[in-house]
């Protein structure tokens, strides 16, 4: 209920993650100024639903609008990038298992053309790493979050790991 | 034993964490003796690494934050029923005609027979824990903290109200508000069980009472379980929707303090 004592209980609880909100917009949007529109406007819808929410976890609810926030500012904003519907198995064309020997990759070295490389997936892949490796969330709390199961979490990780390394092989190739 | 192809299905899942005790043991015994997997693992542990630690993270800035608050305040300000979509609105009027209706219904069972040990001051503590639940004023003070919510009540009542936190056991302290009980300014403790609210009203004994010790009630009205005792000093009134045992559980935990 949108009531004033509410407030104080919602910033206690909620915008602590505010961060996380921010980060995973801004991922799945690619944009700074569209990132903040769809942290503004998942917090305000998170703020309305306030009342439906009770002690679960703060951060994953409040991941799961804004991530719900986010896909239909995409679809809105049809112009900003092509939409290509998202296909698991198209999109995941590389067999994980035969992107050859990767481990002398070196990462450091790389590390600031992850950026560029994360960008290039497409957002189903983006915030899958994004939730599983800079939140650490568990398999069933990205299941939760992106409302699929938990085998198809495993897999599209496995899947948006392969392009990423892909990726980064790629562009050491094309650096040498 | 594992196979190679066994661990490289798996060895994304070992690394995140998501695999038993028995297939850590079968994939680390193959890790051991397997050169290719080996660096297989080294591989996927330094791509999530670098993707956790070197991979940028996007922070919110002071402004955002900022203009969120702002949006939330107007938000809280704004009559609910204005910021309804209309197909919520109609929901809630339906919602409003059945409490009413239901109201409406109760009011006449009660008025045909009233419950046994019911009293003015029992009336008027549902009728707290009641209003504390509609709209606007369950807390004035916010706080799961007891070190919070003790001082706030400084300067408000002319007795200090004992404050406690009973987490372990599961009543999780929302906060504090001032109320008004039996002709005299109490104060009003705030607590959750699951999903179930609990006012805790406390207010010293009032002179008559004092010296019996324990002025034990309890009563059942409307669906409300409501407890009352004192000790020490000080009158208690637990009120809740909660099922009586676990108030009454609630009550010693607050007794026994």
């Amino acid at each position: 209920m949108s009531n004033p004592s509410r407030l104080p209980l919602f910033e206690q609880v909620i915008l602590p993650h505010l961060n996380a909100a921010y980060n995973l917009a801004r991922w799945l949007t690619g944009h700074e100024q569209d990132a903040q529109d769809v942290v503004q406007e998942a917090c305000l819808r998170a703020f309305r639903a306030f009342d439906g929410f009770y002690g679960a976890d703060g951060r994953a609810w409040l991941l799961t609008i804004v991530r719900n926030t986010a896909y239909t500012s995409l679809t809105r904003n049809k112009i900003t990038r092509a939409m290509t519907p998202f296909d698991e198995e198209l999109h995941g064309e590389i067999d994980p298992e035969t992107t050859g020997p990767v481990a002398n990759l070196r990462l450091s070295e790389v590390a600031e053309r992850l950026q560029t490389a994360m960008e290039s997936l497409p957002p189903e892949f983006r915030e899958a790493l994004v939730l599983r490796h800079q939140e650490g969330l568990s398999y069933q709390m990205i299941a939760e979050i992106v409302g699929i199961p938990q085998g198809t979490v495993m897999s599209r990780l496995a899947r948006a790991r392969a392009r990423l390394r892909k990726c980064l092989v790629d562009d050491e190739k094309g650096l040498r | 034993m594992m196979n190679c192809q066994e661990t490289k299905r798996m060895i994304d899942a070992y690394r995140d964490g998501e695999v038993g005790a028995a297939q850590i043991f079968e994939i680390e015994r193959h890790l051991q003796g397997c050169a290719a997997c080996s660096q297989i693992d080294q591989a996927s542990r330094a791509l999530a690494d670098a993707i956790a630690l070197r991979g940028r993270r996007f922070a919110a800035t002071p402004e955002l934050r900022g203009q969120v608050l702002d949006a939330l305040r107007t938000e809280s300000r704004r009559p609910r029923v204005i910021s309804l979509y209309p197909r919520e609105r109609v929901v809630l009027w339906a919602i409003a005609a059945m409490a009413l209706f239901g109201a409406f219904f109760a009011g006449t069972l009660v008025s045909q027979r009233s419950p046994v040990g019911r009293n003015a001051l029992d009336d008027e503590i549902i009728a707290i824990h009641v209003r504390s639940m509609m709209a606007s004023h369950l807390a004035d003070i916010v706080s799961t903290d007891q070190h919070t919510v003790k001082p706030w009540f400084d300067g408000k009542l002319d007795f200090a109200p004992p404050v406690a936190e009973y987490g372990a056991d599961q009543f999780l302290l929302v906060g504090g508000r001032l109320d008004y009980l039996d002709g005299r300014a109490v104060a009003a403790l705030v607590y959750r069980h699951d999903k179930h609210i609990i006012n805790l009203l406390v207010r010293p004994a009032p002179a008559r009472s004092a010296g019996v010790g324990s002025e034990n009630r309890a009563a059942t009205v409307n669906g409300y379980h409501l407890l009352q005792w004192s000790d020490t000093g000080m009158s208690y009134a637990a009120v809740s929707d909660l099922n009586a045992d676990d108030l009454r559980r609630f009550a010693r935990l607050v007794g026994a303090r």
